[in-house]
């Protein structure tokens, strides 16, 4: 239904511009289901670097086989409370420590183990699995840690960690690091996001595989005294902290572990929502771009603007009708585009979206088509029955207040009303203008002949707005991919502003631009009998264009 | 969508030409992460293309080899699962892509599907005529489901095409189950030499090692095997194959405790029920029975997985339970159930095996003379037909097979060599009475 107008280029580098924005700037990493497969040992590293210490977060998810033979080999039962678990834990803990290598400058740190925790989640046919968190700290040797306090702006310190734990063994290997309190990274070889929400969310899929980093190097200074002073962790959002500061005041410091949350989506969905915090300008520039692209979509020929255009002009809508419009085909239009992705994710098996596009376009062509050929019909038939009482009004009322109008459509509260009511309440319009308020119903006293009911204009907004344009949809399906699912729908509303904008500002120059001509033009066949006609035909036309175009598509895709 | 097919059809072409020279230029600039192998590289390199160019078949391609590799490498199915992703991603945007398609086969082939892959490597090779690797993974397919000759062609045109680490190897499987295995030895040392000298990846190299290994080791060559076992490591540190094969060498040897080592190594990095049962062989050979009840738990426990997982093949629990002397019924279903399907000489083996321990050593019978068709050099087969024929009564075939067993390899497996050793002398032990009758009555 697009064709391959310079509008269209500039919005796909547009668009090329958006993608690569959310790619450079949210970093995307993800992965698989229990995914990993019930042999896997996943591993999860949480680097905190503090001012004195290094706070080392560490989380090993399990799977069923090696659960099972830990369990055997331990004689453990896969119940938290067992008293078993206990002196276990602190094996564990000392002997996966074993494994872990920190050097801060090159001398090695001694870990030690503050808190530790193991549940048992069930896996595969009811099967346990163990996930089992601990919390390292390694003091700084002094030298370095006076280095850190005292001396601003020195260079920085690095801290250099490897995980030798379960070499070989498949599975999710993660590694995040954070600034601590009072102290800022200079530089990191491991994100500061984590993927997999703490091992408790892999999501599969080919665009995210499961991070295999069992090494990291950090480096990092004191923080800018500003930051120094008002006592706040210097982080950049990401949260926070360790789970020592961030549990600081619970009774049981540290450790926090969670089931896995695979196939529920929804909680995984508020967790994003939550906890991907972004930077904000980045959040602006996104939604800026999101809506200059929207805008560009709207100018594209085909469907929305010309809908708008026609139908206002035909209609005599008043600026309430250009904007509703607008919106109306905004809203069905983002509708259609999270419809549509969700389609694409969850229904991608049986449907092919780029095979419901031009189903989509005929039937929306074809619904276009009918509203417009009904409008023609209406017009044609009421031009004729009704036309005299409606001219002498007319005359009348133009004549009378012309210039005023526009003050009154921009604030009186009782046209709001009036056009809520449209088409409903056309009789008491009537009575009010014999009552001797011509001024409300410059346009409102039209609609019999005109035809603006808040039905019709939904009708055309909705059939208008119901092809979802793939600009759209592949910025929310990118969103999806690096798993912001939060904010592609953020980007789509930003998009649909944008589009919205655009249409609503085209409608309303068509009211004001019919007004101007108005002024000059008298009432006469051509304004009140043709114009209406004419534009009925357009909408009509554009309906069958928008079809055959489908049609068109659909033969493409054959070839 | 809007844009015309033929543009998208330009586009595609030369993204495919670029796509090499993009990732080589994207794996050189980009910096590598700690501890990150090239494969990993090019998956995370892949993945942030195809972010900002969905419609990239080639990238797509590209990434479901990666994923390919990776899985190799690891052994872990997730990698197979998502090459096959990124594989029929390629095909649907790209459907002539003859690399994809026959790459996909091999992944369908290492996922067990035979069909599946038979008919994707069929259709490669419809794409591209000239492409071996595409007839080598029919090959492959012809001969995991019994289709020996057919394997046998394919081979021979995947060779004139090309001669390579992967042409060489693959042949070698045909050579020995036909039991001509200096031929298979002397093309698994040529694989082997072709592949270091045309820079193969490390785990390749290290594959057709340990391949090389166990055919040694069916020969009873066991200083051989241990050789190329531990050349394999050299290659390949940690490589779990390699692991497991030199541990059943140093089984074989008696070095008891080396082989527990190597066994748990193994299990460590994949924890395989074939290798479980094989550790707690051991165990039970050195008299750990609490370590070798652990271990034959473990392998109860993935069986029961594999259940809930639907798991069709089996047949390495087949030859559990049938080594074991466990769960007949059980083990003759799952055969019965794999054979239906996939009807090579392992297939009739593991069928004939269960059979017999399940009391039907007459209906195993036809299946054990079909298993040794080619006379293949595996002692476990002369072992099982052996036991087949003791059970039948003939005792004379018995013997013989028991010591043409012994004779290839008298250490084939823990605790089943023993049993083959004393049934074969019980039989020759009666058979010298029997002369020794005969030789007394004919003396009066």
């Amino acid at each position: 239904m697009i064709s391959n107008s310079p509008i269209r280029i500039a919005r796909a580098r547009l668009l090329t511009t958006l993608l690569v924005l959310c790619a450079v700037v949210a970093i995307p990493r993800v992965a698989c289901a229990h995914p990993m497969g019930n042999f896997s040992i996943n591993h999860y590293m949480k680097i905190v670097a503090g001012a004195r210490d290094v706070e080392l977060d560490y989380i090993i998810d399990i799977a069923e086989i090696p659960t099972f033979q830990e369990t055997k080999e331990r004689g453990l039962i896969t119940n938290a409370g067992d008293p078993a678990l206990v002196p276990y834990l602190a094996r564990q803990a000392d002997s996966l420590k074993g494994g872990l290598t920190l050097d801060a400058d090159g001398q090695p740190l001694k870990l030690e183990c503050v808190s530790r925790q193991a549940i048992f989640p069930p896996g595969a046919g009811g099967l346990p699995t163990m996930k089992m968190g601990f919390v390292y700290r390694a003091s700084l040797p002094d030298a370095i840690a006076h280095v850190i306090a005292h001396a601003i702006g020195a260079r920085p310190l690095s801290l250099h960690y490897r995980d030798d734990n379960f070499a070989g063994r498949a599975g999710w290997k993660e590694i995040i690091a954070l600034g601590g309190r009072g102290v800022v990274l200079t530089g990191s070889s491991v994100p500061s996001r984590d993927r997999s929400l703490e091992l408790t969310n892999y999501p599969t899929d080919m665009l995210h595989s499961p991070p295999q980093t069992l090494e990291a190097l950090v480096t990092f200074t004191a923080a800018p005294p500003g930051t120094m002073a008002g006592g706040e962790p210097a982080t950049d959002g990401a949260g926070a902290a360790g789970w020592l500061a961030a549990g600081s005041s619970a009774p049981a410091p540290g450790v926090k572990l969670e089931a896995n949350r695979q196939g529920t989506p929804h909680s995984a969905f508020t967790d994003l929502i939550k906890s991907k915090r972004m930077d904000l300008a980045f959040l602006l520039t996104a939604a800026l771009v999101a809506a200059v692209l929207g805008g560009f979509h709207a100018l594209e020929p085909g469907h929305g603007k010309t809908l708008v255009a026609a139908y206002l002009v035909g209609s005599r809508g008043t600026a309430a009708h250009a904007v509703l419009l607008g919106a109306v085909v905004t809203a069905s239009h983002t509708i259609s585009v999270y419809a549509l992705g969700i389609i694409t994710l969850y229904a991608s098996q049986w449907v092919v979206p780029e095979r419901l596009y031009p189903w989509l376009g005929m039937t929306s062509g074809l619904m276009v088509a009918g509203l417009g050929f009904a409008l023609f019909i209406r017009r044609y038939v009421s031009a004729d029955s009704h036309d005299r009482d409606h001219h002498h009004d007319h005359d009348d009322h133009d004549h009378d207040h012309g210039h005023d109008h526009r003050h009154s459509h921009a604030s009186a509260p009782i046209h709001r009303h009036t056009w809520w009511g449209g088409h409903v309440h056309e009789h008491s319009h009537e009575e009010a203008h014999a009552h001797g308020h011509p001024h409300i119903h410059q346009d409102a006293t039209h609609a019999p002949t005109a035809a603006i009911s808040l039905k019709s204009l939904c009708a055309l907004g909705i059939t208008g707005g119901i092809v979802p344009c793939p600009a759209a949809l592949v910025v929310l399906l990118g969103a999806l991919a690096i798993h912001r699912i939060a904010f592609g729908l953020f980007l789509i509303v930003a998009f649909s502003a944008g589009l919205a904008a655009v249409l609503i500002g085209f409608g309303l120059a068509m009211v004001y631009a019919r007004r101007f001509m108005s002024r000059f033009a008298a009432r006469g066949p051509l304004t009140e009998r043709w114009l209406p006609l004419a534009s009925s035909a357009v909408i009509t036309v554009v309906g069958i264009t928008i079809a055959l175009q489908s049609l068109a598509a659909v033969g493409a895709l054959r070839i | 969508m809007s844009t015309t097919g033929n543009r998208r059809h330009c586009q595609r072409w030369i993204s495919i030409a670029a796509v090499p020279q993009l990732l080589a230029m994207m794996l050189w600039l980009a910096p590598p992460a700690l501890g990150e192998n090239t494969v990993d590289r090019t998956i995370v390199i892949c993945q942030k293309i195809l972010r900002v160019r969905p419609d990239d078949a080639a990238i797509y391609y590209k990434l479901g080899d990666a994923y390919v590799e990776k899985g190799r490498e690891t052994g872990d199915i997730t990698y197979y699962d998502l090459a096959s992703q990124s594989l029929q991603h390629a095909l649907k945007l790209e459907p002539d892509l003859g690399p994809a398609r026959r790459h996909l086969a091999y992944v369908l082939y290492s996922l067990h599907d035979f069909p599946g892959a038979a008919r994707e490597s069929r259709r490669a090779i419809e794409l591209d005529p000239r492409d071996s690797n595409a007839y080598g993974v029919l090959g492959d397919t012809q001969l995991e489901t019994g289709q020996y000759d057919a394997a046998a062609k394919t081979y021979t045109q995947m060779a004139a095409i090309k001669d390579d680490l992967y042409s060489y190897s693959r042949r070698s499987g045909l050579e020995t189950i036909r039991r001509d295995n200096s031929a298979a030895i002397a093309d698994l040392t040529r694989a082997i030499a072709i592949g270091l000298r045309d820079g193969a990846p490390a785990e390749a190299i290290a594959w057709a090692a340990t391949r090389l290994a166990e055919d040694y080791f069916l020969l009873g060559k066991l200083d051989a095997a241990a050789a190329q076992d531990q050349a394999a490591l050299a290659t390949d540190p940690g490589y779990y194959r390699a692991l497991s094969s030199l541990g059943q060498v140093r089984a074989a040897q008696g070095r008891l405790d080396e082989a527990v080592g190597l066994y748990r190594g193994a299990i460590s990095v994949i924890p395989l029920p074939e290798y479980a049962a094989a550790l707690g062989d051991v165990y039970a050979k050195m008299g750990r029975r609490q370590d070798a009840q652990r271990q034959r738990e473990l392998v109860e426990f993935i069986a029961r997985l594999n259940t809930i997982n639907r798991v069709l093949y089996n047949r390495v629990l087949v030859d559990y339970y049938a080594d074991h002397d466990l769960e007949h019924q059980q083990a003759i279903d799952l055969a019965a159930r794999e054979f239906a399907v996939r009807q090579d000489i392992y297939g009739h083996d593991a069928l004939a095996w269960a059979l017999y321990r399940g009391g039907k050593a007459a209906e195993a019978l036809p299946h054990i003379v079909a298993a040794l068709r080619f006379q293949t050099t595996d002692a476990r087969l002369y072992f099982h037909a052996g036991m087949i024929y003791l059970a039948l009564g003939r005792n004379d075939l018995a013997r013989a097979r028991l010591a043409r067993a012994l004779a290839i390899n008298p250490h084939f497996q823990p605790i089943l060599d023993e049993v083959a050793a004393r049934e074969y002398a019980m039989l020759s032990g009666a058979r010298k009475r029997q002369y020794a009758e005969a030789g007394k009555s004919n003396q009066r």
